[in-house]
C-alpha cells in the first residue's frame, strides 16, 4: 500500500480519539433514553462491542453486505417500534439509529467529522425533550467532549505528548480553552439571535401523551393526575401582593356540559376577548393581584389565571367565562403576565339566555333521586343561597369522605355517591353540587384548574404540581353573580389550607403510584431542603433562561440597547461578531509581536540607515564587525574610529563582563559613542 | 610570542601550501574532538594534509586503503594461535588492528562495503573496540580523517546521512592558487617533508587545548545566532528536515574550537561560527535541500540577520 493511499481529509482516525469518539457520542445519545424504545440500547451496546474489538483488532469493520442489512433493519425495526407514526420521537429514533450504525463503519477522519457533528445535532434534538437546568448543563459538558474528540480527531504522531493519556488530558484542555473562549460569542448569540417559532411548535409533535388537565372531565380523571409531581406551572406576584391559601383557585376550564356520566364545556361562553381590546380593572380597583406565570407546555390553549382575571399581553385574551387564553396551542413553555381582580362582580346583573340555558342543563331521565332530593330541599331552604349553603352544610356534616381512591359509581352516578358511597373526589363533590344546583334552578358549572401549591418563601414564587389539579364549582346567585363554591373544602378542608397531601394522609395515597418522587418525603427536612434548592435553581433557569423569547428579546433590544427591530438587532450581532474576531486576532499578534529592540539594537540599527545613506546596504548575514570594515572601506576619514567601534561591539555582545552592572553601563556608553560617530560620519 | 597552534599552523602550511583555511579547519576539528571527511579527487593533497596533521602533532599515524573486500577484521584486528616456542601447547593472541592508533586515515571510505565502514563508523563513535567479547579502547586522542571521492561513484557505498552525521566537518580541498602551485613545483617532496615534519605539541598539551575548547565563552548574543540558524534550518529554510541537537551541538563545538585556532580567542564571534558552518552544516542538510549540498551554508549565512 503507496504512502498516498490516503489523501488529506481521508486520514485514519488516531487511535487515541476513539475513547472520544464513542464517549461523547453515547454522552450526546443519553438524555433521549427515556423516549427510547429498549432495543435500541440493545444496538448501541452491540455497536460499542463491536467498535471496540476493532480496535483491539479482533473484529474487522463490517462489510458492505452487513452495513446494508443492518440498515435496513434498523429502518425496518424503527417504523415497527413507532407504529409507523411521524412523531418527535420516532424522528429521533431513526436519527439515533443512524448515528449508531455510523459509529461503527467510521474509519477516517471524514467519518469522524460526520460522527461528531451528528454528536451535536443528536444533543441539539435531546433539548426538544427537556430543556432542565440538569439538562442544560449536562449539555455543556457534552458539547465539551464532542468537542475533545473534534480536538482529538486531529492529534497525531507530530502531536507533543506521547500516551494516549496524556494525550486525551490534552484534547479536554483544548476544548475547554475553546468552549471558554466561544463563551461571550454564546452569550450575543443567545441575546441576539432573532428568536424565529421553534420548528417543533409546528409540525413535529411528540406523540408521547402529555400530563395535565384534559378538556373534559370524569369523575375519575383528577384523582388519577394527582399521582404526578410533574411540574403544571409557576408563579411569582409582583407587588408583594399573595393571596392567601385558600383564595389560589388558578382557573383554567369552565365545564358546563353534563351528558349524565362526563362534564364537558359546552362553548357557549368562549367568545375570546384579545388584548388589548380585553377588559381592564379600573386602575384604582381594590385587590388588584398582579403575577407572572411561567406555563409547562400543555398542547392546549388554554392559560391559568385567578378569578376576575385581565390579560396583560399581546397573544392573550380572555373568554366570556373568566378565563385566560393564548391564541396558538402551548407547545412549548410560555411565560406570560396576567392581573386579577378577585373581588370584582361578575355577570351579577343576569345571564344571556343562551349562557343561562346552558348553565342549567341537565339530563332529566338520570338520577332521579338526586333530582327529587334536591326539590326538597330548596324548598325547605327557601332562598337560592341557603339552599347552597344548605347543601355545603350536608356535606360537611354527614359522613362524606375525601378519597383519592372513590370506589365505582353505578349507573345513576350522582345518586349512588350522594346516597350510597359517600366517597368521592374533588370531582365527585363538584359535579354532584352542580347537579344539586342545577336541579334547583340554579345556575351553576364546574371550574377544573388547580389550587393551591408550594410557597417557596426565600425566592418568593409559587410552583403548581399536577398533583395541586382541582375541580370545584361557580353558581350564578341573583345580586352577586357568579360566586366560587368549593364542596370540596366543606368536606375536607385541610385539601384547600395545606394541600392534598395533608388531606389524604390517613388515607397514605399522597403519590402512591410514584413511589421515588422527592415529593413523597417531604418529611424528610434535609431532602426537602435538597428539593426546595433545586426546585428554585430550576425556576430561575426557566425565569432568565428559558422563557427569553421573541417578545422579551425585543423588549431587551429596546431597554438595554435602544434598538427599534431585528434588523438593528442584526446589525448588532454582526457587529459583536466582528468585534470578537477582531479582539482575538489582536490578542494572537499581541502575543506573536516582536520583542521590542534592545536600546542598543536601535541604536545601532539608527547607524545602519545612515549608512544606508552613504550607499553601504546592510546584509542580513552580516556581522557587525564586517559591516563596519565595509563602511570603514568608505570613510576613511572615520575609519580608525570605525575599527575601534567594532571590537567594542564585539566586547560588548560577546565577551560581556560578568558583572551586569557593568555590562549595562559599558552598553550606555557604546550607544552615545554609537550616536556620535553616527553623527560625524560621511563619505570621504 | 606565537602559541603552540600557530607554530603548528606554519608547520603546516609550510607543507600544504595555500590551504591555510582548511588548515584551520582540520586544526579546529581535531581540537573539537571530532572526526574530519574530506571529500576531494585523488592527488589533492589529502593523504599529505593527514600526514603532516600527525607529523606536526606528535600523533601515531595509521592508514587504511578501504576497498570493497575490506572486512571488519583488517581495521580492528584478530586474534591468531601462537604457539610456544618448541612445544604443542599455545593460546590465541589478540593482533590490533591499524585502528589502534591515535590519527587514521581512511583513505576512500566509500569503496568498501557498509559492514567494514560500520566497523570503523562504531570504533569513532565509541572510542573503543569490542573484539572477541573484549572490549579494547582505543588511544588518546583518537582521530579519523576519511576520504571520499567524489567523482566515479560506480562500485561504491556511499555513507549514508546518518553515518555522514558522525563526522564533525566535511571540508574540500580544492585546486591550489597559482602561486601555491608554482611554489609546489618548484619545491622539494611535500610527503617527505610532511614526514619529516617536527611535533609541536604533547599529547599532554593537545589534551589540554582540547579542554579550552570547552572552556571558551559563548555570549547569550551569539548563541541567539546559533538558535537563529538551527529555526532557520528546520522551520523557515525549506529544508525536509533541520538540523538535531546533535548537530547543533556540532556547530557550537567546532565555532570554540575555531575562535582558539584563529585568533586565540576564549570568546566565541559570529565570525567562528560563520567559518565553521559550511564544514559543518553542508553534509548533515545536504539531503535535506533541493539545490545541492554547497548551497545549504550560503543560504544560511545569506538569510540568518546575526542581529537581531
Amino acid at each position: 500500500m503507496s504512502a498516498n493511499r490516503y489523501s488529506n481529509t481521508d486520514l485514519q482516525i488516531p487511535r487515541s480519539a476513539l475513547f472520544w469518539l464513542l464517549g461523547s457520542n453515547v454522552a450526546a445519545l443519553s438524555p433521549h433514553s427515556q423516549h427510547l424504545p429498549l432495543w435500541m440500547w440493545g444496538l448501541a451496546l452491540f455497536v460499542l462491542i463491536w467498535r471496540g474489538l476493532t480496535h483491539l483488532g479482533r473484529l474487522s469493520y463490517p462489510n458492505r453486505w452487513a452495513k446494508a442489512v443492518a440498515v435496513v433493519a434498523a429502518s425496518a425495526a424503527v417504523i415497527v417500534a413507532f407504529d409507523k407514526t411521524f412523531t418527535l420521537e420516532s424522528a429521533a429514533a431513526f436519527l439515533i439509529a443512524a448515528c449508531l450504525l455510523k459509529l461503527l463503519e467510521m474509519r477516517s477522519r471524514r467519518d469522524g467529522y460526520v460522527v461528531i457533528f451528528l454528536g451535536y445535532f443528536l444533543l441539539g434534538t435531546g433539548f426538544l425533550f427537556d430543556q432542565g437546568l440538569l439538562t442544560g448543563l449536562y449539555g455543556i459538558l457534552t458539547v465539551w467532549l464532542l468537542t475533545s474528540a473534534l480536538v482529538a480527531l486531529h492529534q497525531n504522531s507530530f502531536t507533543r505528548d506521547a500516551g494516549s493519556v496524556r494525550r486525551s488530558r490534552r484534547a479536554a484542555k483544548l476544548a475547554a480553552g475553546i468552549l471558554l473562549m466561544s463563551l461571550p460569542l454564546m452569550l450575543v448569540l443567545y441575546l441576539l439571535f432573532p428568536r424565529l417559532a421553534p420548528l417543533w411548535s409546528i409540525a413535529l409533535q411528540s406523540g408521547k401523551a402529555k400530563t395535565g388537565l384534559s378538556a373534559e372531565m370524569a369523575p375519575g380523571d383528577i384523582a388519577e393526575l394527582s399521582q404526578s409531581d410533574e411540574l403544571a406551572f409557576r408563579v411569582s406576584f409582583s407587588d408583594g401582593q399573595i393571596p392567601a391559601r385558600d383564595q389560589l383557585y388558578w382557573r383554567a376550564l369552565i365545564l358546563d356540559n353534563y351528558d349524565g356520566r362526563r362534564w364537558q364545556p359546552s362553548g357557549v361562553t368562549s367568545e375570546v376577548q384579545w388584548y388589548p381590546q380585553s377588559w381592564q380593572p379600573p386602575a384604582q380597583a381594590e385587590g388588584l393581584i398582579r403575577y407572572d406565570i411561567i406555563q409547562e407546555s400543555t398542547g392546549e390553549k388554554w392559560l391559568f389565571a385567578l378569578r376576575g382575571v385581565s390579560a396583560q399581553e399581546e397573544r392573550t385574551g380572555m373568554t366570556m367565562d373568566d378565563r385566560l387564553v393564548a391564541r396558538r396551542p402551548l407547545h412549548e413553555r410560555k411565560r406570560y403576565q396576567a392581573l386579577s381582580w378577585p373581588s370584582v362582580s361578575i355577570s351579577e346583573d343576569g345571564l344571556a339566555g343562551l349562557e343561562q340555558r346552558q348553565n342549567l342543563q341537565l339530563p332529566r331521565e338520570r338520577n332521579p333521586q338526586a333530582l327529587a332530593w334536591a326539590q326538597q330541599r330548596l324548598a325547605e331552604a327557601g332562598d337560592d343561597a341557603a339552599y347552597i349553603n344548605g347543601l355545603l352544610r350536608y356535606f360537611r356534616e354527614q359522613d362524606f369522605y375525601y378519597t383519592l381512591k372513590p370506589p365505582v359509581m353505578g349507573s345513576e352516578e350522582i345518586d349512588d355517591f350522594l346516597f350510597n358511597q359517600r366517597r368521592g373526589f374533588c370531582a365527585h363533590y363538584a359535579g354532584a353540587l352542580v347537579f344539586l344546583a342545577r336541579a334547583a334552578g340554579i345556575p351553576a358549572r364546574v371550574v377544573s384548574g388547580y389550587q393551591g401549591g408550594e410557597w417557596n418563601a426565600t425566592d418568593g414564587y409559587l410552583t403548581v404540581r399536577q398533583y395541586d389539579a382541582h375541580a370545584w364549582t361557580e353558581v350564578w346567585l341573583s345580586g352577586q353573580g357568579w360566586i366560587r363554591v368549593d364542596p370540596t373544602a366543606a368536606v375536607a378542608p385541610q385539601r384547600i389550607e395545606f394541600g392534598l397531601e395533608r388531606a389524604v394522609a390517613e388515607e397514605g395515597t399522597f403519590l402512591q403510584d410514584n413511589l421515588l418522587s422527592p415529593h413523597r418525603f417531604k418529611g424528610v427536612s434535609w431532602l426537602n431542603q435538597l428539593r426546595l434548592q433545586m426546585d428554585s435553581l430550576n425556576y430561575y433557569w426557566q425565569l432568565w433562561v428559558l422563557s427569553y423569547d421573541g417578545k422579551r428579546q425585543k423588549s431587551f433590544l429596546n431597554g438595554w440597547l435602544g434598538l427599534e427591530d431585528y434588523k438593528q438587532g442584526l446589525y448588532v450581532l454582526g457587529g459583536s461578531f466582528g468585534g470578537f474576531f477582531l479582539l482575538a486576532s489582536l490578542i494572537v499578534w499581541w502575543r506573536q509581536r516582536p520583542a521590542p529592540l534592545s536600546p542598543f539594537m536601535r541604536s545601532w540599527q539608527r547607524l545602519q540607515d545612515k549608512g544606508r545613506k552613504l550607499g553601504i546596504e546592510p546584509q542580513p548575514g552580516e556581522t557587525a564587525a564586517n559591516y563596519l570594515q565595509r563602511l570603514a572601506q568608505h570613510c576613511p576619514q572615520q575609519k580608525s574610529l570605525l575599527l575601534w567601534l567594532a571590537t567594542e561591539i564585539n566586547r560588548l555582545l560577546y565577551q560581556p563582563p560578568p558583572d551586569p552592572r557593568s555590562a549595562q553601563q559599558q552598553q550606555r556608553q557604546l550607544i552615545r559613542s554609537l550616536a556620535k560617530i553616527r553623527r560625524q560620519l560621511r563619505a570621504g | 610570542m606565537t602559541t603552540p597552534i600557530q607554530r603548528a599552523l606554519e608547520q603546516l602550511s609550510a607543507v600544504i601550501l595555500g590551504k591555510e583555511e582548511q588548515l584551520k579547519l582540520a586544526l579546529s576539528c581535531l581540537l573539537a574532538r571530532g572526526h574530519l571527511l574530506i571529500e576531494d579527487l585523488p592527488g589533492m593533497g589529502k593523504t599529505t594534509l593527514s600526514h603532516a596533521l600527525a607529523g606536526v602533532l606528535g600523533l601515531k599515524y595509521n592508514r587504511i586503503q578501504f576497498t570493497s573486500d575490506l572486512l571488519p577484521a583488517d581495521i580492528l584486528g584478530v586474534s591468531i594461535f601462537e604457539r610456544e616456542a618448541g612445544s604443542d601447547v599455545g593460546r590465541f593472541r589478540f593482533h590490533p588492528g591499524p585502528v589502534f592508533t591515535q590519527l587514521l586515515l581512511a583513505d576512500e571510505i566509500n569503496r568498501a562495503t557498509p559492514k567494514a565502514q560500520s566497523a570503523l563508523l562504531e570504533a569513532m563513535e565509541e572510542g573503543q573496540v569490542t573484539v572477541e567479547g573484549e572490549t579494547r579502547p582505543l588511544p588518546l586522542p583518537f582521530f579519523v580523517i576519511a576520504t571520499q571521492n567524489p567523482v566515479s561513484q560506480s562500485g561504491t557505498f556511499p555513507l549514508p546521512e546518518s553515518q555522514l552525521d558522525r563526522f564533525l566537518m566535511r571540508i574540500q580541498l580544492g585546486y591550489p592558487n597559482e602561486k601555491a602551485e608554482r611554489e609546489l613545483l618548484e619545491g622539494r617532496d611535500r610527503r617527505t617533508m610532511a614526514s619529516n615534519l617536527q611535533a609541536m605539541l604533547s599529547t599532554q598539551e593537545l589534551a589540554q587545548l582540547q579542554k579550552q575548547v570547552n572552556n571558551v565563552q559563548a555570549s547569550a548574543s551569539v548563541l541567539d545566532y546559533v538558535q537563529r540558524i538551527i529555526a532557520f534550518t528546520r522551520y523557515e529554510g525549506g529544508y525536509q528536515y533541520g538540523l538535531s541537537p546533535r548537530g547543533a551541538l556540532a556547530l557550537l563545538r567546532s565555532a570554540k574550537a575555531w575562535a582558539l585556532v584563529d585568533g586565540n580567542r576564549q570568546h566565541l564571534l559570529p565570525e567562528d561560527i560563520q567559518a565553521v558552518l559550511p564544514a559543518v552544516v553542508d553534509h548533515r542538510l545536504a539531503e535535506a535541500a533541493d539545490g545541492g549540498a554547497h548551497s545549504v551554508s550560503q543560504r544560511i549565512l545569506n538569510s540568518v540577520p546575526v542581529l537581531v
